[in-house]
């Protein structure tokens, strides 16, 4: 209870110091309560293929992040957030820290972060690759030479060169073992409408002993994207990008894969539909038989802050014609 | 113990939503929230947020949510050009691109910063950019009655985020600061705008000259005059009525002129 009540009391008196810096015009010092409620239910498998539908579950991805920032000089702001996770249904996830939680310097020349951000690869992966519905497969499916959200990293974003911009990091990846490091770059290029992007990602001790990905001691990564998104008239849009993935040393593993999006927008609505496929990897030089797929469609809409969505997905494990539908209807609104 | 988690959540909603929707909302009202500060050179009128009309084509350009505040600031006497400044959010959906130019009244500027721009993903990444950029004064002014419209652009040479500042807005804006300038006067024994400058030639003949010609008119003269504090710019005009206000307001005193812009405003509504 003492919690709570220290919590709500927290709560509003950053929120009347948010409305109250917005109101004003002074730039000296800002500290803001942000965050997300986001809130889906989905069925994993409305058809019950397999008999194996479980029933539906609501997905509470609501979140809380506290941002700070200020000069230090003319030339170098300073600026800082905590983040917490996804809250859940008990609320277990919900730790501060979990998401991206940094400390960064920032100016004309770019920003520096140091602490847990995404890596410049896993960026261009999840947006706008992964989306909608497309992480299954090609973020988390298959073969995985990627680290995601990482701590214990130092990241630097480049302003914009005439559209052209970078970003490079490199951090820890097990802290407790030796030589368990990466290094990563992604760069962006814009002209009218359109936007060529790619990222590299590579290191050493690649996961080990974190106890979800365990990959044997000896085990380095490597992945590349290369990938584009185009506006086009009328409001329709369209990305793709391929991507590969691979483990060498003690453990030998590569894969491939490719993600497609198009998207209409009328106004406020949207639609989106997607394809991403991991094809067959290839473990010690050997293909499997393990190419898996996803197909989605989603409606979407962005009215006053709130962004509710319906979206349906087939998924494909292991290729062949056995298809999960998953049903999925949700709201987010950011403040 | 749920309810208690509730009020919590919502009331910090309710902190957030600040922004208001300007429909229905009369420019008086407008007026009444307005905050009005004095500084040593100028007064500056902060309007409440609300959220701009958006008239962004129905593309890829996919608005979650934008809300602006305006402050007007109305120089005192012969000082430099007046210049307000607006106040903007806008998040939107990411689609690659960025937009660091904002354009207004036919010119193009690069947006200040006000904070640093943040990306949130969650089933949609969005980006949110706090920024602001000026206005002059006159060009609020001339807007009072239409609206204003800027764009938030990818170039100079671009057209992207449409929005418009309601003419409400802006109305409540001017009155509120009409407001102020008429209590000050009344405080000096001046009872109307029809009397708010004591009584000379020039001064006479500017304002009956004023009352002559048609609101346009009025809010040219008046934008021209503001902008124009020097008298170093003619107005071009082949109007014999607005010839002759010129005319008898550069006969004027500075001090005279000054008190003559003030009325100027108050006279237009």
């Amino acid at each position: 209870m003492f919690k709570k009540t220290l919590l709500a009391a927290a709560l509003s008196t950053a929120a009347l110091s948010v409305s109250a810096y917005e109101v004003g015009v002074n730039d000296e010092y800002e500290v803001e309560v942000y965050g997300v409620a986001a809130i889906s239910a989905v069925n994993y498998n409305i058809t019950d293929n397999r008999d194996a539908d479980t029933g539906y579950v609501l997905e509470n991805e609501s979140r809380i992040g506290f941002r700070a920032g200020t000069n230090m000089t003319d030339d170098i702001h300073v600026f800082m957030q905590i983040e917490s996770g996804y809250v859940g249904n008990a609320g277990a996830d919900g730790t501060l820290g979990a998401r991206d939680t940094f400390i960064g310097l920032g100016g004309d020349w770019g920003q520096v972060r140091f602490g847990r951000v995404l890596t410049p690869l896993y960026e261009i992966v999840d947006w706008p690759f992964s989306n909608p519905g497309l992480g299954t497969v090609f973020d988390w499916g298959g073969v995985s030479g990627h680290y995601d959200r990482q701590s214990n990293q130092i990241r630097y974003d480049s302003p914009s060169f005439n559209g052209f911009t970078f970003a490079a990091s490199t951090g820890r990846g097990d802290s407790s073992v030796k030589d368990s490091n990466f290094y990563g770059a992604s760069a962006k290029y814009t002209f009218s409408t359109v936007t060529l992007m790619g990222a590299v990602e590579g290191g050493s001790e690649f996961k080990t002993g974190d106890g979800v990905d365990d990959n044997p001691l000896g085990t380095d990564n490597f992945s590349y994207i290369a990938g584009f998104e185009a506006g086009l008239p009328g409001g329709f849009g369209i990305a793709g990008a391929y991507k590969g993935e691979s483990l060498s040393g003690t453990s030998d593993k590569e894969q491939d894969s490719v993600s497609l999006i198009a998207q209409y927008w009328n106004g406020p609505i949207g639609v989106k539909v997607g394809y991403a496929v991991n094809f067959d990897s290839k473990e010690m030089g050997i293909e499997q038989d393990d190419k898996d797929s996803v197909a989605s469609i989603q409606v979407m809409g962005a009215i006053n802050g709130f962004v509710p969505y319906v979206r349906l997905a087939a998924r494909m494990p292991n290729a062949h014609d056995d298809k999960d539908i998953v049903a999925r209807v949700g709201m987010e609104y950011g403040f | 113990m749920f309810n208690k988690l509730f009020f919590v959540t919502l009331s910090t909603f309710f902190l957030f939503a600040c922004a208001v929707n300007p429909d229905g909302i009369t420019s008086e009202e407008f007026a009444e929230n307005a905050k009005l500060e004095h500084g040593y050179n100028d007064i500056r009128i902060t309007g409440e947020k609300i959220y701009p009309e958006s008239l962004s084509p129905k593309s890829r350009l996919v608005v979650v949510n934008a809300d602006l505040f305006v402050t007007m600031k109305v120089a005192k006497g012969d000082q430099s050009a007046d210049q307000s400044t607006v106040h903007a959010t806008l998040r939107y959906i990411d689609n690659s691109l960025y937009y660091d130019y904002v354009t207004v009244g036919g010119e193009s500027v690069k947006a200040k910063n006000r904070k640093k721009t943040f990306r949130q993903c969650d089933e949609q990444c969005t980006i949110t950019k706090y920024f602001s950029f000026p206005v002059k004064t006159s060009e609020l002014m001339t807007a009072r009655k239409t609206g204003l419209e800027f764009s938030v652009n990818r170039s100079t040479s671009s057209q992207d985020f449409i929005f418009v500042i309601p003419a409400n807005y802006i109305d409540g804006l001017m009155k509120r600061y009409e407001s102020e300038t008429k209590e000050a006067a009344v405080g000096l024994s001046l009872q109307s705008p029809e009397m708010l400058v004591s009584v000379t030639k020039e001064v006479e003949m500017t304002q009956y000259w004023f009352n002559k010609i048609s609101e346009q008119e009025q809010i040219a003269f008046t934008t021209w005059a503001i902008n124009n504090k020097d008298s170093t710019k003619n107005l071009q005009t082949d109007d014999k009525d607005l010839e002759k206000l010129v005319y008898w307001y550069q006969e004027a005193t500075p001090a005279e002129k000054a008190e003559l812009r003030i009325w100027a405003v108050q006279s237009i509504n």
